[in-house]
């Protein structure tokens, strides 16, 4: 940005009153999950709010970085009504003036609840909001697991297969329609793409051995994958519908759970090559694999890479518990963020879900990485969850 | 520069008069009252709506260029859980390669296989609940995989063995003792038999 472009800028932002805006939105998106000085959540009140709307904000707001005090220690009042639709305001009490005033209609009242929430978050943080974003995850039935989704909060929970077998290894494509993951179906474990407006299934990957863990590219064109086929679990890479196979890795060892850097260039996954899991990285269209170091945080498994390409979190473990930690994609000291296994991340890069596992229970929980803050999903479903994957 | 700089006024102004004067700050929520989507329009999540479940599978062939490569000729045949059943192996901790303690269960079965060259292999893959989701996944085929390795270093062809693993969804003994544990982390074999007729 040259000088005078900056002045005409700083000019318009003082005419038009949005220097404040500007300067609060810029501090917020400039949130470091790897600080490590104490992140402290923004201090919000709320009030006119009633049952399950309150609830969804509540929830919807703390998962991203707020926190509920009292009046007089808030640094913005949200107020509102959900009676008949929701309505909202946002008050700053620093600036004394209202950044938002909404009124709305349509969808229903958790929709519309959500869809506050993020012009809440927008308006406070400048970042988009989480509110309308879905999951994907593994439920058990007995012996059995099937594929469902639902929104974020676990509400409006829809189950996508119904095949008595173990599905597995959800994962969405970019645009939402689809869903790729793992089945039994066919007595192995083969990978299918599912159009879940049709419902109709193709076959990605069905050969002798593990067809296991999709992981569809960052623009929806191709899919990584765990095959067994040459001798061992490999990483693989195809296109979509199957085509084009190709056999990244070569190792005797066995490799886990790939996963795309967001501009798509690279696939990070879990290798036991040196004796021992830890996470690599190899460039999509084949070259050599090399080393994520992860200082601190030994058997990492489960990488997930966040959407602004700043971070990997993944899983450490050390006897039979599990923790999620964050380490920088070109490697170094890991930190501890959260107990817990299996993080996915939020479009946002500071919301992660993941599996909390005690004495065979195994439950969805979300993370506000930055302050390090954790809620299970309000909503509980009848069997064990895990495997969540955040789409967009 | 400055035209830019014009431009972007005129823009500023024209969006602010906008949100002055455009509809009184109502949101409408896209879909309505039937249809409900979330981001990307494509999900129908109002009680009673639908989603697309899973039907039929289509077969993927031409361009597509699905093999399945060694599937087939395991199909319709029929699986004795029993006949190998003591000869189950067991692994260590994280651990893949078969135990010394083991060999001899694999020779035997190397050795039926051998008179009876009609009948093929299931190896399955087996793990105890401590370790994560997808990585025992893998870690069970690698398990399945240097058992069949053993059986073709026994003289055993490859084209009649099969490997599946069940990572830890298919626990021997459900408990959360060592024990427990120890049964859980196996290979087990699946004899597979021609139906007769065949």
């Amino acid at each position: 940005m040259n000088k005078s472009f900056r002045y005409s800028l700083s000019v318009l932002v003082a005419l038009f009153g949005l220097g404040k805006d500007l300067s609060q939105a810029q501090k917020a998106i400039d949130v470091d999950v790897f600080d490590s000085g104490e992140i402290k959540a923004i201090p919000v009140y709320i009030e006119g709010f009633t049952g399950e709307v309150l609830s969804l904000l509540k929830f919807d707001l703390f998962v991203q970085g707020f926190e509920f005090v009292d009046k007089a220690k808030a640094q913005f009042i949200l107020k509102g009504s959900n009676a008949g639709g929701v309505s909202g305001a946002v008050y700053d009490q620093l600036k004394r003036e209202f950044i938002l005033n909404k009124r709305y209609q349509g969808g229903n009242l958790r929709m519309q609840g959500h869809t506050f929430a993020n012009n809440v978050v927008e308006s406070i943080t400048g970042s988009p909001g989480i509110g309308l974003s879905k999951i994907a995850f593994r439920q058990f039935h007995g012996r059995n697991t099937e594929i469902h989704v639902a929104d974020f909060d676990g509400f409006n929970a829809k189950q996508v297969t119904r095949d008595n077998s173990i599905s597995a290894g959800p994962d969405w494509s970019p645009d939402g329609g689809s869903l790729f993951y793992y089945s039994y179906l066919k007595n192995n474990p083969d990978i299918y793409s599912h159009n879940i407006r049709t419902g109709q299934r193709r076959i990605v990957a069905r050969y002798s051995g593990s067809n296991i863990s999709p992981s569809v590219s960052p623009d929806g064109r191709r899919v990584a994958m765990v095959l067994s086929k040459a001798g061992s679990p490999d990483i693989w890479v195809a296109n979509v519908n199957g085509s084009g196979l190709r056999r990244l890795t070569t190792t005797k060892a066995a490799e886990s759970s790939p996963c795309w850097s967001p501009d798509g260039r690279f696939i990070c996954f879990v290798s036991r090559v040196s004796g021992r899991s830890g996470l690599y990285k190899i460039p999509a269209n084949g070259g050599a694999m090399s080393r994520i170091k992860t200082i601190y945080a030994s058997n990492a498994t489960e990488p997930d890479w966040s959407p602004d390409g700043k971070a990997i979190a993944f899983t450490t473990q050390r006897g039979g518990s599990f923790d999620i930690c964050i380490v920088e994609p070109s490697g170094g000291k890991a930190k501890v963020v959260a107990s817990g296994e299996d993080p996915s991340w939020a479009l946002n890069s500071r919301t992660l879900i993941f599996t909390n596992r005690s004495s065979g229970k195994r439950v969805l929980s979300v993370l506000d990485v930055p302050t390090k803050r954790v809620k299970t999903l309000p909503r509980r479903f009848q069997g064990n969850c895990s495997q969540a994957a955040w789409g967009n | 520069m400055k035209f830019a700089s014009l431009t972007l006024i005129a823009l500023v102004v024209t969006l602010s008069i906008g949100c002055k004067h455009g509809p009184k700050n109502i949101t409408q929520i896209p879909g309505g009252g039937s249809n409900v989507a979330g981001t990307g329009g494509l999900l129908d999540t109002t009680s009673g709506g639908t989603i697309g479940t899973g039907g039929d599978v289509v077969s993927v062939d031409g361009d597509g260029n699905i093999g399945l490569a060694g599937l087939d000729e395991f199909e319709n045949m029929l699986m004795n859980r029993e006949a190998f059943s003591a000869q189950t192996v067991y692994f260590g901790f994280d651990r893949s390669e078969v135990h010394p303690d083991d060999a001899s269960k694999v020779a035997a079965v190397a050795d039926a296989l051998s008179q009876s060259p009609q009948n093929k292999i299931l190896i399955e893959g087996h793990c105890d609940e401590r370790g994560t989701e997808e990585y025992n996944r893998a870690l069970g085929e690698r398990r399945a995989l240097s058992v069949r390795d053993q059986l073709v270093e026994l003289g055993v062809s490859g084209d009649r063995i099969r490997t599946m693993s069940l990572g830890e969804d298919r626990p021997a003994d459900p408990g959360f003792t060592e024990d427990a544990f120890q049964a859980n982390r196996r290979g087990e074999f699946v004899l597979l038999t021609p139906k007769p007729g065949n």
